[in-house]
Order: C-alpha cells, then structure tokens, then sequence
C-alpha cells in the first residue's frame, strides 16, 4: 500500500503514527478499526497483551455501560446487539449496534472482562448526536433501519474508489480483504495498525470539513475528546478503540468547541442479533459482508491455523457440496476439486497469500455453473451466498434488563414449540377445532400479528373478517425469528409486560377512536379481541356494539355488525363464546335496525348499489338457515315496499325481485314482466336490461333457466339492436351471465340452440369466419347474376 | 496499412506485444505456456506501462471490454483441469477472447475446430489418407490429425467454435479426452496418444440461437463455464465499435478516421433497442434480430465504405440508417415496426434538443 502513495506524504504519516497515535510510551494509544474486521480484532488482542492497558475506550453510546456485563456475560453468544430507542414527541427512532463474535469491540469487551481491565463507552449516544446537531433532525431516517456504525463516508471515499481503480479490485471490500484481512494477518501488529491508519486518515482527507461536520463526526469526536481527557486522570494506560475514520479526529486539535445537547427518552437494552441482519450486504451500512463466512475464518485464526483462509473455503466447499444435494440438485466433488484449484489459481493470479471469499465466489462461479449464467443456473451460487452469510442467532444472558414482553414471547414460544434458534422459515399447521393448544396458539399469533411484530403469518385456513374459507378447520402459518422481532418487542414494551397485555393496551387505544354510530368498526374490533383470546376487553366491546347499534343508521354497516355477530354466534364453541342468549337477543336487535333501513334504500348511491345486493342476500340466507328466530314479516314488507319505489335502480329492483320470488311474495311472470318493460321501453330504457338481469342473476338464476319466455324475448331485443347500441350493451350482458355455472350455462346453450333448430355442438363451435361469409355472400351475387342472364329468376 | 490475409491471427496482428510480455515475463508458468498467466492477464486487459523491445516502446493496449474478472477466471480455468466454454448472446466476442487467449498461451490461435452440422467424429480425433492406409496398412504417416489431435500432441489450447452446432453424440466424443488427457487409436499398435502438459480446449457456444443442440451434463460437468454478457455501457460500447471499426476499414484499405459522435449515437441505439430501456429510463420494444456490438461494428464499416466509396464522405446519416435496417430487420418483419417505433418516439423527442439526432431523426424516411 505504501508504494501507492507519494513517499513523502507516507513518511509524515508515518510519523503522525508512531508519535501520537500507536506509541507505547504515552499514556494514550489508539487502536484504528474497521468494524468487524476478524485482522483487526487479532491485532487487537495481542495490543492488549502488550500494553496491558488499565482501560479501554470504545466508541459506543456512552449511556450503555452498564450493559458491559451482561454482553461479556459467559452465557451471552454473538450475534448480539444494543437496542437504542429514542423518542421525542414527534418521532421515534431506533439504531442497533450490533456485536460478533470477531468485532474488535467485542473482542476488547472480552478481554477486558477476562483480564479485569476497565472498559467504557465513549461515544454520544445517537439521540444525543442528533439533538446536538445544527441540521440533526434532517438526518433523522425514521423507520430505517439505522446502524450506529455507518462507514459509508469511510468506503465511499474518492481515495477509496482511485486506490481500487488502481489496484483493479472490484469493491471497497475486496480491497480490504486483500490488503487487511488476508495480507494484515501476517504483518506485525504495528505495521497492521499503521496501514490501517494511513488509508482511514487519506480517506478522512478526502472531505471537506463542513461534511463532516453535517454528518456530526465532529461533535461526536469532541465528546470522545472529552472522555479521554477525564480517563487521563484516573489511568496511566489508556487504549482507546475507535472506528479508523475517528482516530484522525481524536489526536488532531481542533480550536472550535462543541456544544453537547442531550437527549431525553432514551432507551438501551441488549438484546439478539443475527448473522443475515449484519450482514452488509442486507443493507446493514457497516462492517463487513459475508458474515458467517468470517465468523469461521475467526475461529481458525483463534486456532492458530497458519493458512485460516485456505482451509475454511475448503470446508465451506464441502458445505456447499452438501446443501446443493439436500436439494435435490445433482452435484459432484469434481466440481468442488475444481473449485479449490480455481481458487489457488485466482489467489495467485491476484498475487494474495491466500484465497478469499472473492476467489471462492469467483471459483463457484466458474467450476458450479453448468450452462449459460441465468436465474436457471445461479442456484449454487446462491446457496454459496446463503452460506457465507449464515443464519445463526446471539443469545443473551438472562439478566435484570431482560425486557419483560420478550421473556413472556420466549416462554410463549417454548410452550407451543415454536422454533426461535435458526433463522429462516418455519410452518406450523394449527388444528383450531381439535386441540385447545393449537387454539391458543392461534390466539398468540393473532396478538403478535395485532402488534405488528414480524413474526408470523397466516397462510391458509379460515378468514373470518373477510367471511373467507370458513369452512376450514385448521390455520396454516409460517413463522420466523430474526432481531427486528425482538426490537418490535421492545418497541411495544410500552404497552404492557406481556403479549396479551401490549395486545388489550393497544386494542383499547384504538376502540377509544371507533365513533359511537360505526357499530361495524366496534363489531370488527370484537372478533378482533376474540380472535386474540382477549376476553377482558372482548366484554367491554360486546357493551360498545350494544349500545353502538342503536345510534347506527346505516344500512351497510348495521348488516356488516349482523354478520359478525352471526359469525360469532355461529362459532361460539370455538370462540368461548358463552353468553348465547345475549347474542341472540344484539342478533335480532341489529337486524330489527338493518332491516327497518330497508326502505329507505330507493335512492342508494351508484357505487354501494352492489353492497346493498350482498347484504340482502345474506340477511335472506340467514334468514333461510333458521338457525335464529328474526322476524320475517319485516323483511318482506321492507322489501315489499322497496320494489315499487319509482326511482330504484334496474340492478337492486332485479335483486329486490328475485329475492321476492325466491321467498314465494312474488310470481315468477312478473320477473319477466318486468325485464320485458326495460327490454321493449325506450332505447335508453332498453340499455338497461342487462343491469336488470345482473340483479335478478345475482339472487335467482333459476327464472332464467326454466323460463322460455324470457329467452325469446332477450333473443328478439337482441337481434333488433343496432350494431353500435349492441357494443354498448353486451359487457353488461356479460357480466350478467356470469353468474352462471358451467352446467348451466350447458342449459341456456341447449334453450337457445332449441330456439333456432339446431344443436349445442354448433352454438358453441367457432363463430363463422367473416372472410368466409363475405366469399359466400359474393358467390350468391354471381349465381343470382348467372341465373338472372338464363332468365332462371 | 493493406495486410496480405484479410484477418490475420491474433499472434499475427498482435505479434510485438506477444514478444515484449515474454521478454518481460518473470512470473511463474504453467508447462508448456508461453505466458505466465499474469501476463496473459495483461495481453488480454492490457497494461498501463508500456514494455520495451529491443529499444522500441510498446504499448499493451486493452483487447477485451467488460468483467475483467472473467478474464482472470478463464485463465486459471485453463491452467487447471477442465476445458473452458464460452456461451453467451451472438457478437459478444467470445471467438475473439477464444483467439486472444489461445495466442497469449500456446502461441498459436489457429488449432481451430470449426463446428457445424455436419461436423463427423473423425473430423474431431483423427480421419486417414486413405492412399497411404490401403497401400500401407494403419500408420502413423497414414494418420491425418484433427487440430484437437495436434493439440494434445504439442501441449497446446485447442480451439473448438460453434461446439453447439455439432450433433450432441459428436460433441460427446470430447467427454473421455477431456477428463483422461489421452486419445485411444485402436487402427494402430500401441495406438495411444496422452496429452502433453500444456493442452486444453477452449469451446465457444451459443446456447440460444435457431439450430443448435443441447450439451450432455457429461460434457458439462467437464467444462467450466464463462458467460459473457453484452455490454451495457454506451461508452464502452462506443469505444470497441470505434477500435473495431477502424481496424476493420483499414484491413479493407479504406484509410478514413470514424467519427466519435455518429458512433456513440450508433451505440445507443443498438444498447437502448438491446435492453429494453432507453437512457431516460422509458421502456421500449425489442427486435428479435440480436443487436450485438459485433452488428454494430458491422453497421458502422458497411456505412462508412459505402459513404466513402458513392458520396466521397467518410460517413453520413443516410447511409448509417440504410445499413441499420439490414441488421434489425433480418427473418421477422415485425422488427421493421419496432425500429421505426423508436425513431417516432426516442430519437424525435432527442432531435429536439441535438442537431446531430436531429438529422438522425431525418433519415427515418428510409426506415420503410
């Protein structure tokens, strides 16, 4: 690296290192790192036993000290992370800061635990840095995922993307790789550290001041400064670990001064992290990608293993070898021979030491891919990038901090067997009927889905808000754990200590919204509560419907209120439900209200029309099931007396009509007579059979099939439509008939092929071909002209 | 500059960069490599220093545009085991990277099979003088050797083009040659030939062209396989339209300099018509005719010998736009649309703003 850079500006560099930044001598040294960087953490480690310093300063929110124990903590196992909420009264934001196993920050926590060296964060918490910051709050990314780490100003750098230009290496990482991890772990720690400072401080130069001023590195570096200072007093031998972009910041002195703001509604908690959250390439703004994939040339760096990288690619080979084959997929060990071999080859080619994970993937590329590169063949090399980021999650010891709602989820989980221990995608089949604790299952899953955890989701079986494939009996979800689920936890932790408290605390904040005459939004909220297993409020809101309907007047609400409730009453055993004559007393109440607005439903507006068609025909089946006693009488005379209002759309009159006729108030004739009206009216009139015929469908497709009459004079309006009037009425039409099944269509077919003599196989053979029609029509004129001249006509 | 051949071998065309890098050439070799594979590397990709020869300076200029990564890979594929196979869309150079390597490594890029069709098994190993083997009986002197026999026999990369066209039992005649590096010649006593150190095959295919045949996975698994994807960068696409043309112009003693405007122009359009999507972002209909950089150059070099041998210019517009319809507008006609589609909708919204697009867009009246 140094023979890329002008040797005078190596040399001052130099210089700068060996007197301010890394000297023994001082009471201070700095330890420049890439954050997850497995060469930084080795050096790390032998720093420490050389120094042996009193206490080590991490950049860290300086409000998470008192979670040092609990993350070096001998039952905690990376990947974990701080949680860091902040809330103002506008906003809320959250950042992690995540730890692995190989992070030299978690490698200094733990060496600092095991050898009784003091350790402490020194950082603003981000809250804090934001508050303190002139333009903070536009930095705010709410609802992103933040990482407290962001090295984007660090691999962005225009230094960055000359050095890899130069060197020909495709990203940042690769580079990094090449020089730090691979090449780093066989220089002498000094000689690592200084390289590592050299590139972080060109980097550094490459901004202007005012940029790193927006991005408040200079505020967060005076507060650093400040901790420093104070630790001066106390210690004699200081190390302090710090992201390589700050080091520079730390020894340079800087004139102005730095106000520090901080930041109220904080909230720090240790909690799991996984492999495929930080990895970089998952959008995580810092440290290093392919985290598995380092995590294992860690473990052989801790081993000793004098070629850590050769060896670990050969096993992740052999892994790979075995998940293509678990997949079904045919796979030799030729290939993987060939890929070991491609990556000797590539190493050496690229003058590195050793292979990496870029040789690997370039090898697997090459010696994996059997055909032209496409989503066809990048099977392993997918399986290869599913390895290298892995799928493990930390765990944290138990501890005081241990937020309460998620143990109850964790206990929760343990008592329906719910898999949290690997990430990935999980089923469970729930057998709601048969078993209680499937049952209960159910209910949690309805309370994590209500609080928006990301944990599970319903993929198959009954969906009762939307009166959906009621007739299954056992729900199908997927679930799977990651971190976010445990920061949504956290998140709703102000709601209540538990699951189901968070749930009723939520439920009950929303209620309170619900205005007094929306008896549909109540009853929603109902099934809800019961669907949640919430009986506490499930009483409150059965009051709420109570006393709601009444105030209702809206037709289409107070019917949506009467089929939850018949819902309801229908699945009691499965919903609790016990109070049955309650319900069956708010049933027949609700539909006293819904079906007295009957009436008044002449003029609906144009765009409810078919929700009104609906909710008749499910008060009619409800009623036809007489499973609840409702008085009828009221139904009819309501429907009675809407049919002849003047103003009532062709559509509802059809519908109105039908269901008339299906409950015998109405004969038959006069569904036909009334089409006929429309059909033999004025042209505007007659546009509107099919509208007509769309409501009478909806309800009662019987009159059509069993009816001549109505047929023959369909067929006659038809045929006497003009071409134009034609087009405009036949995507009504066809949206008539499709009400129809396919055996009944067979029926109308076989009614119109009797119609014109002929037989269904012609009706519904190809419509004739109009070329063919006009060479016919052409062919007669001749004949007609040929017998004309033999005066035969 | 008029050569005697009309393309002359890459070793041939690139005869002093050849000698300057293995003057050069301190690293390490696989058996029987001219190069080093580093330096092949640079042959390929080209250096940034020039190297001396014998006093004279010679520049290692860039020969292949895209993933330099591949080149890396396909060098190392090739020191090692397996075969390489290049696949991807038509006139994406692979035959022209098949070349370069096979120069830069064995010296020579002419140990050619050519496949088709009508490729036969013994073209592939071997076939008889047929005097010689009814006057003396199975000989070696009776024995004409395939390019894949002389390869094996000298320690050098066979090339084997167009190994799709071949009958797929044909094509499988490499499957034992490849993985054991020995060819069996049952006519002859001890008729065993085992390949020198040194030897490889470099097949090119295309996988998605009309009439061609499918690969066993035994054949397959015996390769590794290199995709290379059209380019999607209109500079560089520019850049290696206006290299190759020129080369081509001069090889055919048209000595006129092309113009950077006219091809960048050409470029896009055949990048935009390629990939769906035009610079703005807008989506757009594709031919079915490949618009590979290959057409393109070829565009290019029929306008300009045509612009320069009828109107005495060294290009123009009309004669750009003529030629273009010949290679968009090949076995499907619907293509014709689509091309005039983009002159109505791209090129006039661009001719608002640019004289030179403006005058593109005036020769869509050829485009019928």
């Amino acid at each position: 690296m140094g023979g890329l850079l002008q040797h005078e500006k190596m040399d001052q560099i130099t210089t700068l290192f060996a007197e301010e930044v890394f000297n023994f001598e001082k009471q201070v040294i700095y330890f420049p790192v890439r954050h997850h960087s497995p060469a930084c953490s080795y050096h790390l480690q032998r720093t420490i036993a050389a120094y042996k310093p009193e206490i080590i300063l991490l950049e860290g929110p300086e409000n998470s000290d008192h979670l040092i124990d609990i993350l070096t903590a001998e039952k905690t196992k990376p990947p974990v992370s701080i949680y860091y909420g902040y809330a103002t009264e506008e906003h809320t934001y959250v950042c992690y800061y995540p730890f692995l196993d190989y992070s030299p920050e978690y490698v200094a926590l733990k060496e600092a635990a095991q050898h009784g060296i003091s350790a402490k964060f020194i950082d603003l918490s981000y809250g804090s840095r934001l508050e303190s910051l002139k333009q903070g709050h536009d930095l705010k990314k709410e609802n992103k995922k933040l990482s407290y780490h962001d090295e984007t100003l660090l691999t962005g750098s225009s230094f960055i993307r000359r050095l890899c230009e130069k060197m020909k290496y495709r990203t940042f990482d690769e580079l990094w790789e090449a020089i730090f991890e691979i090449e780093g772990i066989k220089k002498e720690t000094p000689d690592f550290v200084r390289d590592v400072f050299a590139y972080c401080y060109l980097s550094r130069m490459a901004y202007e001041d005012d940029v790193l001023e927006e991005e408040g590195n200079f505020v967060r570096e005076a507060q650093m400064k400040r901790h420093i200072e104070m630790a001066k007093q106390e210690y004699t031998r200081i190390l302090v670990v710090t992201g390589g972009f700050h080091t520079y910041g730390l020894i340079e002195e800087r004139n102005m001064t730095y106000k520090v703001r901080k930041a109220a509604g904080e909230k720090v908690y240790p909690m799991v992290y996984t492999f495929a959250e930080a990895d970089q390439l998952n959008g995580y703004a810092s440290g290093m990608p392919f985290v598995n994939y380092y995590d294992k040339i860690w473990q052989a760096l801790c081993r000793q293993s004098p070629f850590p990288y050769t060896k670990s690619n050969i096993n992740l080979l052999a892994e790979l070898l075995h998940m293509i084959r678990k997949k079904g997929e045919s796979v030799s060990v030729a290939d993987a021979i060939e890929a070991n071999d491609l990556i000797g080859g590539l190493a050496s080619l690229r003058s590195k030491r050793e292979g990496g994970a870029y040789e690997l993937l370039d090898a697997v590329t090459s010696a994996f891919t059997k055909g032209e590169r496409s989503i066809a063949t990048s099977g392993p090399l997918e399986a290869l990038r599913n390895i290298m980021t892995g799928n493990r999650i930390g765990e944290v010891a138990p501890n005081e901090l241990d937020v309460p709602i998620v143990r109850d989820f964790k206990s929760m989980c343990k008592k329906y067997r719910l898999h949290i221990h690997t990430t990935g995608k999980k089923q469970k089949m729930l057998d709601v009927y048969a078993k209680a604790l499937h049952r209960d299952n159910s209910r949690f899953f309805h309370c994590l889905q209500f609080l928006g955890v990301e944990f599970c989701e319903k993929e198959s079986g009954p969906d009762w808000a939307n009166y959906k494939h009621i007739n299954l009996v056992r729900e199908g979800w997927t679930y799977s754990y990651s971190s976010s689920v445990e920061a949504r936890l956290i998140e709703n932790s102000v709601h209540g200590g538990s699951i189901r408290e968070a749930a009723i605390h939520k439920l009950e904040g929303i209620i309170k919204q619900v205005p007094n005459h929306n008896s549909c939004e109540a009853a929603k909220w109902l099934l809800q509560a019961i669907l949640m297993g919430l009986e506490e409020i499930g009483g409150r809101l059965f009051v709420m419907v109570e006393d709601y309907v009444k105030q209702d007047s809206s037709f289409l609400s107070l019917c949506q209120t009467f089929h939850t409730l018949t819902l309801l009453y229908e699945q009691k055993r499965l919903f609790a439900f016990t109070e049955s004559e309650r319900i069956e007393k708010l049933i027949s109440e609700t539909y006293y209200h819904a079906v007295s607005k009957i009436y008044a439903l002449a003029q609906p507006n144009p765009e409810e029309i078919e929700g009104i068609i609906e909710n008749l025909k499910r008060l009619y089946m409800v009623m036809m099931k007489e499973t609840l006693v409702l008085a009828e009488e009221i139904f009819h005379d309501q429907l009675g007396e809407l049919l002849y209002a003047k103003t009532l759309p062709p559509q509802l009159e059809g519908a109105v009509a039908a269901i008339l006729f299906n409950l015998n108030l109405l004969e038959r004739e006069e569904i036909v007579q009334r089409a006929r009206a429309y059909m033999f009216g004025t042209t505007e009139k007659m546009m509107l059979t099919a509208r007509y015929l769309q409501g009478v469908f909806m309800i009662a497709r019987d009159v059509f099939l069993y009816d001549e009459q109505l047929l023959a004079d369909l067929d006659y309006v038809i045929n006497g439509l003009s071409y134009e009037d034609f087009l405009q009425i036949a995507p009504e039409l066809k949206l008539a008939f499709t009400y129809f099944s396919p055996m009944e269509i067979i029926t109308i077919s076989e009614n119109v092929a009797n119609l014109y003599q002929t037989n269904i196989v012609e009706i519904n053979g190809p419509a004739l071909d109009e070329r063919m029609l006009i060479k016919a029509k052409n062919l007669d004129r001749t004949i007609r002209k040929e017998f004309a001249r033999w005066n035969l006509v | 500059m008029i050569m005697d051949t009309i393309k002359p071998p890459a070793e041939t065309l690139y005869e002093k960069e050849l000698q300057a890098l293995l003057l050069h050439d301190k690293a390490p070799k696989p058996p029987n490599w001219l190069l080093s594979p580093k330096a092949v590397r640079d042959f390929i990709l080209g250096r940034d220093a020039s190297l001396d020869l014998n006093g004279e300076s010679v520049e290692i200029t860039r020969k292949f545009y895209g993933d330099d990564v591949l080149i890396e890979r396909a060098i190392v594929s090739l020191a090692g085991n397996r075969g390489l196979m290049l696949v991807g869309d038509p006139g994406t150079a692979k035959t022209m990277l098949s070349e370069l390597l096979s120069a830069a490594i064995s010296g020579t890029s002419t140990n050619t099979i050519q496949g088709t069709a009508g490729t036969t098994e013994d073209m592939i190993k071997y076939s008889w003088n047929y005097a010689m083997l009814l006057d003396k009986g199975p000989s070696l002197q009776a024995l004409i050797p395939s390019p894949l026999y002389t390869g094996m026999k000298k320690g050098i990369i066979t090339r084997f083009e167009e190994i799709t066209r071949c009958p797929a039992e044909v094509q499988d005649v490499l499957i034992s040659i490849v993985s054991d590096k020995v060819m069996n010649i049952p006519e002859l006593e001890d008729g065993i030939l085992f390949a020198k150190p040194g030897f490889n095959i470099i097949a090119t295919a295309n996988i998605r062209d009309k009439g061609v045949n499918e690969m066993s996975s035994a054949l397959k698994r015996r390769f590794n396989f290199e995709t290379i994807f059209p380019i999607n960068n209109v500079k560089m696409e520019a850049k290696i339209i206006e290299s190759q043309a020129r080369t081509m112009l001069r090889q055919s003693g048209v000595s006129i300099e092309t113009d950077r405007d006219v091809v960048e122009l050409l470029a896009t359009t055949f990048l935009e018509l390629r990939t769906g999507e035009t610079q703005e972002g807008y989506k757009i209909d594709t031919p079915q005719a490949v618009m590979s950089t290959a057409e393109a150059v070829s565009v290019y070099v029929q306008s300009a010998m045509t612009a320069h041998f009828y109107d005495d210019k060294p290009i123009s517009l009309e004669r750009l736009v003529q030629n273009m319809l010949g290679a968009v507008v090949k076995d499907n006609h619907k293509d014709l649309n689509v091309l005039k589609t983009y002159f109505s909708k791209v090129v006039k919204e661009r001719a608002k703003g640019e004289g030179l697009w403006e005058d593109y867009y005036n020769m869509k009246k050829w485009i019928k």
